[in-house]
């Protein structure tokens, strides 16, 4: 009794501890959403290397939707939030091709203006190597030209800020101090990524839980501290199987702040620790629980950062080490899961053997169905020409290097630039003791060449590289050679006010060969499978777009595209694409 | 260690409560996302709540009645919301859009398998205008739309407002008081049907601009009809169309409008079928007279058959509403080549345009052999005039009609006429069935049935060897006064039409035509109070074939006239086997405003549909509606 009645007083003293209260309006139901006509017609392009008589010259689709998103304020420090999905398909007359579905459920609000929480459908991220949707292949530099098509795919897929979706419990609150310390802020989270399915009439999956915390601290004006814990584990006894993963992840760094009038300079350490194993439980014969093929690996990572006090500057350094085994789930998770052999949308074969078509870079620009919401255990496969030098981001395990991004804009807005350049080694070698050496270049600049005339109207030539390099020494079987570089040229002439011109042409090539790396249900490699690769993609585009706002505007592009393979199994393509998009943030 | 946590906390309690006031960290930490408040500028609902409980109770059945002879059914046949949530709104853009939610419940117990979907009644969509030194342009995609261009490309089946009004229509909007649908009835003519009728469901782009130079303005649409479709979704298949218009002064308009329609016919898609059409419009008025001329040049091409270039001519001539007896001149001239299932006439030269797919296109087909219309009612490969009059003598108005027309080249050996009178009740029986009855005759469209008949006077390959005439006359005589201190309306309404291989100026009663049909329709609308409304009707319906149409399986002839032979006129009915129809609805209602947008309507029927040489062609029975409607 004494035991609940300490308890009871250590929640009334939490509770009485002022935060920051969540604000809220006094409308008790609002909307906002989002709204999008979609039309694309594909055609098949020359190809003078395949016969396809069997697939349909062209093909067509296109749908309406409306995504009304109802805002309930039932008191003021309490939403309740759903998303309505309304749709129906280009064609389809009074009733045929509806749908209407729930797309997000939560409630979200302030306990005793002191404890925020989200319940239901959450958008999480921690730190980059816990918790972080990391960008997918070929999309940081882009010009606006693939907008239209990028927003879809991370809308469709909640793509949102670098967030993961994940369905659960989040709270948060903090504490402000006037002597010591000057903050305490705590947060935690229990969610599901993946429920329980029946996989046949007598077997069932596991529940998969995510679940994690965070402490920072912001020790002085400049010193900061923060830690993260994350842990991916399935309760075994909610499915069929007694085998349960367990990846729990722990991190812990501190920043420090070095401003003055015109600079601002961060320096941040941080180190953590993974664990990752497969309990076996409920064992026969009473015997105790066991665990297999378990690894352990850890990180570090010093980075320092330099913004300029008009921002037109900024430059962050880092260095750091991942470890071969270091395993984080929820940061290592890719968007694009090459393992799936998902089939493309747009013809999804082709040739008279009705081969499945090799997805191409506009597959990748284009279409949202190839990509990935769900949080995987194990190392998703990847596919190295796009991305080889750090697939699954900055968590990319068995990677120590440095690496330089850069963002510099020139004043009266004529020139944007930014540039990210890396060099990774491996800590140790895949199949031998040679390490690959992976180089990593990407820039992009953006000169808007009306303000040298002094135009109202925008007139921008916008160009990016991106270029990878991988190279491992050694005999003739083990040797290594990859390279792989994108080039976007784009030109953006407003002619109407809000009404622009736009082309664009995007070329990727890759020569080389790699070892494909194999792995079982536990993610140990089990296979390497010498793949040889020289490709070019190309992607010519030209549209219209008019442009209300960021969010709202509507495009109409042509688009050409294909890929050819030289000394390849695979056949050439080529194809053609017709899109509208009338895209409205509500 | 609960003891030092206790401390710890009690000390950060202290800290806080006599700190200085400083702030620090305005957005602590959160893993999860934070959001903002930013709604659209306005969003409002509209819509309606319509019950509407049926019971049909048939004491006739066709002979492959499955044995059910009572059906007990809530909610509309015909793909109507019973509860209708109209979404409209705005976004800080300007930009509108809209959904129409439909919702519908069977009330046919708790069962999961009677539970209905949440759907769309017509589809989402997306409009703005944007107002330029060049003019106003309006942009819209979505959904579905209604559109309408002009009558030779895009026009929803539209004619002379000649019909009984008995029957109400899910669309029709409730009035202020109930009396007023019936009193707008008999001083206009006019049964305002919603926005739909008059124009053509379409989806994809829309685009107008208005107020353009030199008096123009523009309007068009790239997208889709419910016809011309192909047998895949992916498959092209697009209707487009525009229209450029000048105004070149308040009295003189002339335009152009183009239409085309194609559709693949092949899973490969290199086959296609297609039409095209180019119009020219000229409107003028002069001072009491309004001419309106549509010259239209339209192409048919499809694997099966390429038809070649044809021409359309369409003329209305009107004079005044303030004349004495004002008149409407209609003449046209479409040739069975120009082909176009969008416009206000029925395609009767191509079947293959009703894409007749379900889930693609729609599964309805409107008559095309030889149809009987009435009038104001085009169709392709004929050609003919029709007059129109109104006169007034004191509270009787009168309006009626003749027309003549007759087919350009020789047609199906069939003809097919719209049942005027139980023809919702007949398509009640099978929702859009085709070809269906006990004689496969019977063919039901949107709230309507029209039959086939099968000539038999055919050449080696089946096909009639001479050109069809149609005659038809409507003549339609409203009333109004009050008894009792009570308002009540009379409308009377009496079509004759008839089919014959030879022209004539008035139709053709007894042997002489292929097929004739006479109908009388009288309704009456009587005031109780201004809250409620008495309604009754009588229809009646007689067709009658030749020898050169189907023959019944009745053993014996029977009469055209039981009456007339009963006293024994012998000139006015003669004995046939071959059609002998008679359709007679006796029908009562209530129309009754409980509260204001908020209305209830109670119909009874007594039908009947037979044919004595057609001996499975008997129906009879009873049918009750309660309708509660409520608007918001």
């Amino acid at each position: 009794m004494r035991k609940y009645g300490r308890l009871f007083i250590l929640i009334i003293l939490v509770s009485m501890v002022t935060i920051d209260s969540f604000g809220q309006s006094n409308d008790k139901i609002w909307f906002d959403g989002l709204a999008r006509s979609y039309y694309a017609r594909d055609a098949i392009g020359e190809n003078e290397q395949v016969e396809d008589t069997l697939s349909a010259k062209n093909v067509s689709n296109g749908y309406n939707l409306l995504d009304l998103n109802t805002h309930v304020n039932p008191i003021d420090d309490i939403e309740i939030f759903a998303q309505l999905r309304i749709q129906n398909t280009f064609g389809g007359f009074f009733g045929s091709g509806t749908s209407v579905n729930v797309r997000q459920l939560r409630v979200k609000g302030v306990i005793n203006k002191s404890i925020r929480f989200g319940l239901g459908d959450l958008f999480l991220k921690q730190s980059r190597y816990t918790l972080y949707n990391d960008d997918e292949e070929l999309s940081s530099f882009e010009n606006d030209m693939f907008k239209p098509y990028r927003d879809i795919i991370h809308y469709e897929n909640f793509y949102i800020d670098n967030r993961w979706r994940l369905q659960g419990l989040q709270s948060n609150f903090s504490f402000e101090f006037d002597r010591g310390i000057r903050t305490l802020e705590f947060d935690f989270f229990v969610t599901r990524p993946r429920g329980s399915n029946a996989i046949s009439t007598t077997s069932y999956s596991s529940d998969q839980l995510l679940s994690g915390g965070t402490m920072m601290s912001k020790l002085t004006k400049n010193l900061s501290f923060e830690s993260h814990y994350i842990n991916l584990f399935e309760v075994a006894s909610s499915g069929t199987s007694n085998i349960s993963v367990r990846n729990p992840v722990y991190l812990m760094g501190l920043a420090q702040q070095f401003n003055n009038k015109k600079h601002h300079f961060k320096s941040k350490i941080q180190t953590g620790f993974s664990q990752r194993y497969w309990l076996h439980s409920e064992l026969e014969n009473n015997a105790e629980d066991s665990t297999s093929n378990s690894s352990e690996g850890l990180f570090f990572e010093f980075q320092n950062t330099y913004l300029k006090e008009d921002s037109s500057i900024q430059l962050v350094f880092n260095y750091r080490y991942v470890d071969p085994n270091f395993r984080s789930a929820g940061a290592q998770t890719r968007r694009l899961d090459f393992g799936k052999g998902l089939p493309n949308t747009i013809y999804p074969t082709y040739t008279n053997s009705l081969i499945q078509r090799p997805t191409s870079v506009f597959d990748l620009v284009s279409d949202d169905r190839l990509y990935n919401q769900q949080i995987s255990s194990n190392l998703m496969v990847f596919n190295p020409i796009y991305s080889n030098a750090l697939p699954y981001g900055d968590a990319t395990p068995n990677r120590s290097g440095v690496d330089l991004n850069a963002r510099i804009d020139s004043g009266k807005k004529l020139l944007h630039s930014k540039l990210k350049a890396g060099f990774y080694r491996e800590v140790i070698g895949q199949g031998t003791p040679n390490k690959r050496n992976f180089a990593l270049f990407k820039t992009a600049i953006k000169f808007n060449m009306n303000e040298c005339f002094h135009w109202d109207k925008e007139l921008s030539l916008s160009g990016s590289y991106e270029a990878e390099s991988t190279n491992r020494d050694g005999d003739s079987v083990s040797q290594v050679g990859l390279f792989s570089q994108q080039v976007n040229i784009a030109i953006n002439a407003e002619v109407f006010p809000k009404f622009f011109v736009q082309l664009a042409y995007k070329q990727f090539n890759a020569n080389g060969n790699e070892f494909l790396t194999q792995r079982d249900n536990y993610g140990n490699i089990n296979n390497f499978v010498n793949t040889h690769y020289k490709q070019k993609d190309h992607l010519l585009s030209a549209g219209l777009m008019y442009k209300l706002r960021d969010d709202v505007y509507a495009n109409i592009q042509f688009n050409s595209w294909g890929t050819s393979f030289n000394d390849q199994p695979d056949l050439n393509f080529n194809y053609k694409r017709l899109l509208f998009v009338l895209s409205v943030t509500l | 260690m609960l003891k030092y946590s206790l401390c710890f906390i009690f000390l950060l309690q202290l800290g806080l409560l006599y700190g200085q006031d400083s702030s620090l960290s305005p957005t602590p930490f959160t893993s999860n996302a934070v959001s903002h408040k930013n709604p659209s500028n306005s969003i409002d609902f509209t819509g309606f709540y319509r019950f509407l409980g049926f019971v049909r109770n048939q004491t006739e059945t066709f002979p492959n009645n499955s044995g059910k002879t009572t059906a007990i059914v809530v909610g509309d046949y015909y793909r109507e919301p019973m509860f209708l949530l109209k979404l409209n709104g705005k976004t800080k853009d300007n930009i509108s859009f809209g959904a129409d939610l439909m919702m519908n419940s069977l009330y046919k117990g708790p069962s999961d398998d009677n539970l209905s979907p949440l759907t769309l009644n017509l589809g989402l969509n997306l409009k703005t205008s944007i107002i330029t030194d060049l003019g106003t342009f309006t942009i819209q995609s979505g959904g579905v739309s209604w559109y309408r261009q002009s009558r030779l490309t895009v026009w929803g089946n539209q004619s002379f407002n000649r019909l009984s009004i008995y029957d109400r229509r899910p669309q029709t909007p409730l009035n202020k008081i109930p009396i007023n649908r019936y009193a707008k009835y008999y001083k206009n003519g006019l049964i305002d049907q919603g926005i739909r009728y008059g124009s053509r469901a379409f989806q994809g782009l829309f685009l107008q601009g208005l107020k353009l130079p030199y008096n123009l303005s523009v309007k068009g649409v790239i997208g889709k009809s419910n016809f011309n479709r192909s047998f895949l979704e992916t498959s092209d298949n697009f209707t487009g169309c525009f229209q450029i218009k000048n105004e070149l002064s308040p009295s003189l308009k002339m335009g152009y409008n183009f239409l085309s329609s194609w559709a693949d016919t092949d899973s490969l898609n290199i086959q296609k079928r297609s039409y095209v059409i180019h119009t020219y419009e000229f409107q003028k008025k002069w001072n009491k007279i309004q001419f309106e001329l549509e010259l239209g040049l339209g192409r048919y091409q499809s694997p099966i058959e390429k038809l070649g270039y044809g021409e359309a001519i369409l003329a209305n001539i009107r004079t005044d509403k303030t004349t004495k007896i004002p008149l409407h001149i209609q003449l046209y001239r479409i040739s069975p080549q120009f082909v176009n299932v969008t416009g206000n006439f029925l395609n009767t030269s191509v079947l293959e345009v009703f894409p007749n797919v379900a889930g693609v296109g729609s599964t309805i087909r409107t008559p095309y052999q030889s149809p009987m219309v009435g009038l104001g009612a085009p169709v392709n490969n004929r050609q003919g005039v029709s007059i129109n009059a109104d006169a007034s003598i004191g509270k009787l108005k009168l309006n009626g009609g003749i027309g003549i027309y007759a087919e350009i080249d020789t047609s199906y050996a069939g003809i097919s006429y719209i049942h005027n009178v139980n023809s919702q009740t007949l398509s009640r029986i099978y929702l859009f069935g085709q070809n269906w009855g006990p004689y496969n005759s019977l063919n039901s469209t949107y709230r309507g049935v029209f039959e086939e008949v099968n000539i038999l006077d055919t050449n080696t390959i089946g096909q009639p060897s001479f050109k069809k005439y149609f005659n038809t006359i409507e003549f339609q005589a409203k009333y109004s006064n009050t008894l009792f201190g009570k308002n009540f309306y009379i409308f009377s309404l009496t079509r004759l039409n008839s089919c014959q291989r030879q022209f004539n100026i008035l139709p053709r009663l007894g042997g002489q035509a292929l097929i004739q049909q006479l109908s009388q329709e009288i309704d009456l609308s009587f005031e109780v109070s201004p809250k409620a409304i008495v309604v009754i009707s009588y229809g009646i319906e007689k067709i009658i074939g030749n020898e050169f149409t189907d023959i019944g399986d009745a053993p014996e002839a029977s009469s055209t006239n039981r009456f007339f032979e009963n006293i024994g006129w012998e000139r006015f009915y003669h004995y046939t086997r071959n059609r002998n129809q008679k359709n007679t609805l006796i029908g009562v209602g209530l129309d009754y405003k409980i509260a204001q947008n908020t209305m209830l309507f109670l119909r009874h029927n007594r039908y009947t549909y037979f044919d004595p040489n057609f001996i499975e062609n008997h129906l009879k029975g009873w049918e009750t509606m309660l309708e509660l409607k409520i608007t918001f």
